[in-house]
């Protein structure tokens, strides 16, 4: 800090409003209701990140110009050690670690796809609040370190709500990792590894947002955003490109995940009781959430656990785990997810002890991952869009034209709705899956999406249950020869919600049209063969109505400043 | 980008960075003194955000049930020349973002076809030469970052003229930001006049006084050597420096590629995309593009992909983007580090090349395609451009009785190409698209640095992934700014970089 009377002033004045409490005007305005975390946040850091702040509160018989330098906060920044916890002054023992509610509110939580004046403002003030901090890193480059490498403890629900942590997902998201805090190694002279290979894989991003744009905040990812796996850094013949998909939805998708999994095991464990009792192996079908996974022989290995006779390359893993992210159907959790992610494309390992050779050791912490789950998992779920309700879904702004209104989509959107059933399309996409509880756990912390999470959310049925517009059946399936790649043609069926705003399609972004993706299907042993030849056998008008119909996979309009 | 753009308070600098609040009345008194417009100016911001948001909605669903009617909808249909013809640019802007938003289908002509290298189109990430590759399937594709017309990411980073399947054959382009083009477009066609009448007087008092004269090329205050002209004509280009010998300034393009946009953006068309506009069938030469019929050069089964006016339509459209501003830090410590940070790139000498200010006096941008019949239009910029435009303001004589001229562009660039030294140098030249020769590998042009906070990368190949290390790669001629910003405190480094984070632009909402 410059050292000058109107700049210690603005410090008091900073530190005085962000300590106001939980009523205190700091930072961009969040949700209405009581902030539980929003207690006294640290002054130095506050100072840093509660801009724009609101002046007004000051007492008016507390004239900050004529305190004591000396009773003020001093602008030290501890920084963390390496095992992410801090010290106190005197280096010997570790602070309460909720003392260090360093995390001051950003967005303010999650942000729902709404359209109104409220909405826009916090999304102005959030870039001016992201602008502060730019500017604070540049005069200091160290000073964000104390931001992003909070230690684990404070990031648990007794220190930071959600909305908080889900805020520190998002800058975490947007950040541009620093070789300090672990991001690489580069091997490159002159730019990224473009296309990975060997153990260290990339870096070939520089932060999540860099693929994850298309079609709003955490969307997909460009052709010219594809990731390059599995090759040997030179020649694009021995990658394997991967398309970014949106990460809309995804922790309606991990909950319903692992309910799914839970009754598979449920399913098993009685199989398990019946072998016992039987002294033989059983054929069990299993089925969970109106899905069909197989009919499998469950017996007990020869070291008691159980076994099921899944074959490889089958609907689903022998461990009956359904795996929802990744194309291949690779992880059962965000978790795993992220941390796949950010080792593979920034360099940044959880592990203890430096195993990529970049001199940091533990570059993501427990933490850390847990805010990009939250701030992942409580994305909004991209419901269908029926193009006559579009002037509905913005009556925030009344009095608009309403371009989007004709009968004719209407009528089009309920054809091709029609059709994608009659055409065999819904058999593996299918639309609804329905989910009992819509919880996610993140660490320690259990997330009700629909009370936490962004808007909207999905639908509840009759019954109760949430209704996951996700059109997939969250198994795997041989897709033929046409998307073969490395010899292995297996993928998770991908969900479609968003898809009209996702382009390009499939899990190497080869296609580029509806047409395209659907064509692809079409290869000799694919499962889905006969619907994609009798898409191809359409009339033009039919074909025409079913891509109206998926043109409302999208989200509800959501508002962004870039 | 919205057609209401500058939500945020422009603050211009009228004291050239020294933190002060410039003359009076600059400060939008709409806005509020927290970076924050009050809610009378979010309103008409939001509503042409939902306006767009409807029309893209509006044109999917037409294009869901025609994709065919992607060839209409892209810019250049006759009817959008005839708004041209009327100088309707209002709409051609509309037009032309929304061209520059669509993804293209193959009916349009996106993509190559099997010949000559049959890699699938998944893997044509590197480009095959001058044929291009098919590396994005829309202009924002990498041009998003930071706002619509953006930079591209480090992703996104392009890699040309490879073998179509090593990287380690590619040169690799970060995608610069668009903002501002058509005013770097005045100053450089300004530039060049000035450099281009001296060359004539050269020649003429070479030829009245019948010996061999020697002239000093500078324009704008900027040095571009010298050049000799012998009684008979002939010209001696071995002083010009910075510049081809053709001296014509070519602003765009991180070696100073193109003089114009509508090349450019040909150029963009048929590497990026695999769209060739007209004069690429009239012109090119055999197998530029691929081993196709005249008609369809590249193969991909759709002939005359695109006509020569759709690139100056989409030139123009570019050129009304609105520029880049300046946002200084508001905390009262960061805004003198702001000051210092712009006093000290002037001691550092960074702007003696990324000048500060170049000025331009006629808003009047022509815009020329290519072909033996060129379409050209001639669009006032102070008119049609988008907020915020460059404006002059009339401050009054300085202390010297000077009163600066022209309208300030506030671009950090001198417009110029400089050796930066082998650590930057690429292995080969890189041959310029008009026949004009070639631009060594560690010659480079000054990048102007407004907008910089949004556009990371940085440097010609994105190698520099903060600005720190891009000023840290710089070699050659800036090697003692180099050194200068190396050695300096923790505390002026920092100055710097906060000054340098606050090239910026204006908030915009998106609806989408």
């Amino acid at each position: 800090m410059i050292p000058t009377r109107f700049g210690l002033t603005l410090a008091v004045v900073s530190a005085l409003t962000a300590c106001a409490g939980p009523e205190g005007k700091v930072g961009p305005a969040g949700p209405a209701g009581p902030r539980p975390d929003a207690s006294p946040v640290l002054p130095d850091s506050s100072r840093d990140a509660a801009w724009p702040v609101d002046l007004s509160p000051i007492p008016a018989d507390l004239d900050p110009a004529d305190l004591d330098p000396a009773d003020l906060p001093t602008d030290s920044t501890q920084p963390p050690d390496a095992s992410g916890l801090l010290l106190d002054a005197s280096g010997i023992g570790p602070l309460d670690p909720c003392a260090d509610r360093a995390w001051p509110p950003r967005f303010g939580g999650v942000a729902s796809s709404v359209v109104d004046e409220e909405t826009a403002t916090r999304w102005l003030d959030y870039r001016a609040s992201r602008e502060a901090d730019g500017f604070s890193e540049a005069a200091d480059p160290s000073s964000a370190a104390l931001r992003f490498r909070l230690p684990d403890l404070a990031l648990d629900g007794a220190c930071l709500s959600t909305d908080a942590l889900v805020d520190l997902g998002r800058e975490l998201f947007l950040r541009r990792f620093t070789a300090a805090e672990g991001f690489g190694p580069r091997t490159e002279a002159n730019g990224l590894a473009r296309f990975q290979s060997g153990p260290a894989l990339g870096p070939d991003a520089t932060r999540c947002a860099d693929c994850h744009w298309k079609g709003g905040f955490a969307g997909g990812g460009d052709r010219a955003d594809l990731a390059y796996l599995f090759g040997d850094g030179d020649d694009i013949l021995s990658t394997e490109p991967r398309n970014a998909p949106a990460l809309w939805g995804a922790g309606w998708v991990e909950a319903l995940a692992a309910e799914m999994t839970s009754e598979l095991h449920t399913q098993r464990d009685l199989a398990l009781a019946q072998v016992d009792a039987q002294g033989a192996p059983v054929n069990v079908r299993f089925e969970t959430h109106g899905v069909e996974f197989g009919t499998y022989w469950v017996s007990r290995g020869l070291d008691g656990s159980a076994q099921v006779a899944v074959p490889p390359s089958g609907f689903i893993d022998a461990d009956l785990v359904v795996r929802p992210f990744g194309w291949r159907g690779d992880f059962a959790t965000l978790e795993d997810f992220v941390r796949d992610s950010f080792g593979r494309h920034f360099g940044l390992q959880a592990s203890a002890g430096d195993v990529d050779g970049d001199g940091v050791e533990l570059e993501l912490q427990d933490g850390q991952v847990n805010a990009v789950v939250a701030f992942i998992g409580t994305l909004d779920v991209p419901r269908i869009q029926v193009p006559d309700q579009a002037g509905v879904f913005l009556f925030g702004i009344p009095g608009l034209v309403d371009f989007v209104t004709t009968p004719e989509y209407t009528e089009r959107f309920a054809r091709g709705a029609a059709l994608f059933v009659d055409l065999g399309c819904a058999t593996c996409h299918i639309p609804f899956l329905r989910l009992r509880s819509p919880r996610l756990q993140v660490g320690s912390r259990l997330i009700d999406l629909e009370t936490e999470g962004a808007r909207p959310v999905a639908d509840r049925d009759e019954d109760g249950q949430y209704l996951v517009p996700l059109f997939s059946d969250l198994k795997r399936h041989h897709m033929g020869e046409h998307l073969s790649a490395r010899g292995d043609d297996v993928y998770l069926t991908r969900r479609l919600w968003g898809v009209a705003q996702t382009s390009p399609y499939l899990h190497d972004g080869s296609a580029t049209t509806i047409d395209e993706a659907v064509a692809k299907h079409g290869g000799r042993d694919s499962e889905a063969i006969a619907s994609a030849l009798a898409f191809a056998a359409a009339s033009d008008a039919d074909r025409a109505s079913v891509r109206v119909f998926l043109d409302a996979l999208r989200r509800a309009p959501s508002l962004r400043v870039p | 980008m919205t057609r209401v753009s500058g939500l945020l308070p422009v603050i211009w600098l009228g004291c050239a960075g020294l933190g002060c609040e410039g003359p009076g009345g600059e400060r939008s008194p709409q806005t509020s003194s927290f970076g924050r417009p009050l809610a009378t100016e979010v309103r008409p911001a939001l509503e042409a955000a939902v306006e767009l948001y409807l029309r893209q909605r509006g044109s999917a669903l037409r294009l869901a049930t025609d994709p065919n009617e992607r060839i209409g909808g892209f810019i250049g249909a006759e009817a959008l020349i005839q708004l041209a013809d009327r100088g309707e640019w209002s709409s051609i802007f509309t037009f032309g973002d929304e061209a520059f938003e669509a993804e293209l289908s193959g009916a349009q002509g996106l993509g190559r076809g099997p010949s000559p290298t049959p890699l699938p189109p998944e893997v044509r990430r590197i480009h095959d030469g001058d044929r291009g590759g098919l590396d994005a399937g829309s202009c924002r594709g990498c041009h998003a970052q930071g706002g619509a017309d953006g930079s591209g990411t480090a992703t996104q980073v392009a890699l040309f003229r490879g073998d179509g399947r090593h990287l380690s054959t590619a040169t690799r382009r970060d995608a610069p930001a668009l903002l501002g083009l058509g005013y770097l477009s005045l100053v450089a066609r300004e530039m060049e006049a000035e450099l281009q009448g001296r060359r004539a007087t050269a020649i003429r008092d070479a030829s009245d006084l019948g010996r061999r004269v020697t002239a000093r090329l500078r324009a704008k205050g900027i040095e571009f050597g010298e050049l000799s002209v012998e009684p008979d004509g002939t010209v001696d280009t071995s002083g010009v420096t910075g510049i081809s010998s053709d001296l014509r300034v070519r602003p765009f393009g991180h070696k100073g590629r193109f003089a114009e946009l509508a090349p450019l953006v040909d150029e963009a068309l048929a590497v990026h995309l695999g769209v060739q506009t007209a004069s690429r069938l009239e012109g090119g030469a055999p197998g530029a593009h691929g081993d196709g019929p005249p008609a369809d050069p590249d193969d991909d089964g759709i002939s005359f992909e695109a006509s020569n006016a759709q690139a100056v339509l989409m030139a123009i459209y570019l050129s009304l983007l609105p520029t880049p501003e300046i946002r200084p830090p508001r905390r009262a410590d960061l805004a003198l580090s702001f000051a210092r940070g712009r006093i000290l790139l002037d001691t550092m000498l960074c702007t003696s090349c990324h000048r500060p200010v170049l000025r331009f006096d006629d808003y009047d941008l022509r815009v020329t395609g290519a072909g033996a019949a060129p379409v050209s239009y001639v669009v006032d910029l102070e008119i049609a451009g988008l907020s915020p435009v460059p404006r002059a303001l009339d401050l009054g004589p300085d202390d010297e009785g000077f009163a600066p001229e022209g309208t300030p562009l506030l671009l950090f660039s001198d417009l110029r190409r400089h050796e930066m030294g082998p650590e930057l140098a690429e292995d080969s030249p890189e041959l310029l698209p008009d026949g004009a020769g070639q631009v060594e590998g560690s010659v480079f042009l000054t990048r102007p640095l407004w907008g910089l906070a949004d556009t990371a990368p940085y440097l010609h190949d994105g190698r520099a992934l903060t600005i720190d290390e891009a000023i840290r790669a710089h070699g050659g001629e800036a090697v003692v700014s180099r050194d200068a910003y190396a050695q300096a405190n923790d505390e002026d480094r920092g100055a710097v970089n906060v000054y340098l984070r606050s090239l910026t632009r204006a908030a915009e909402l998106v609806v989408e």
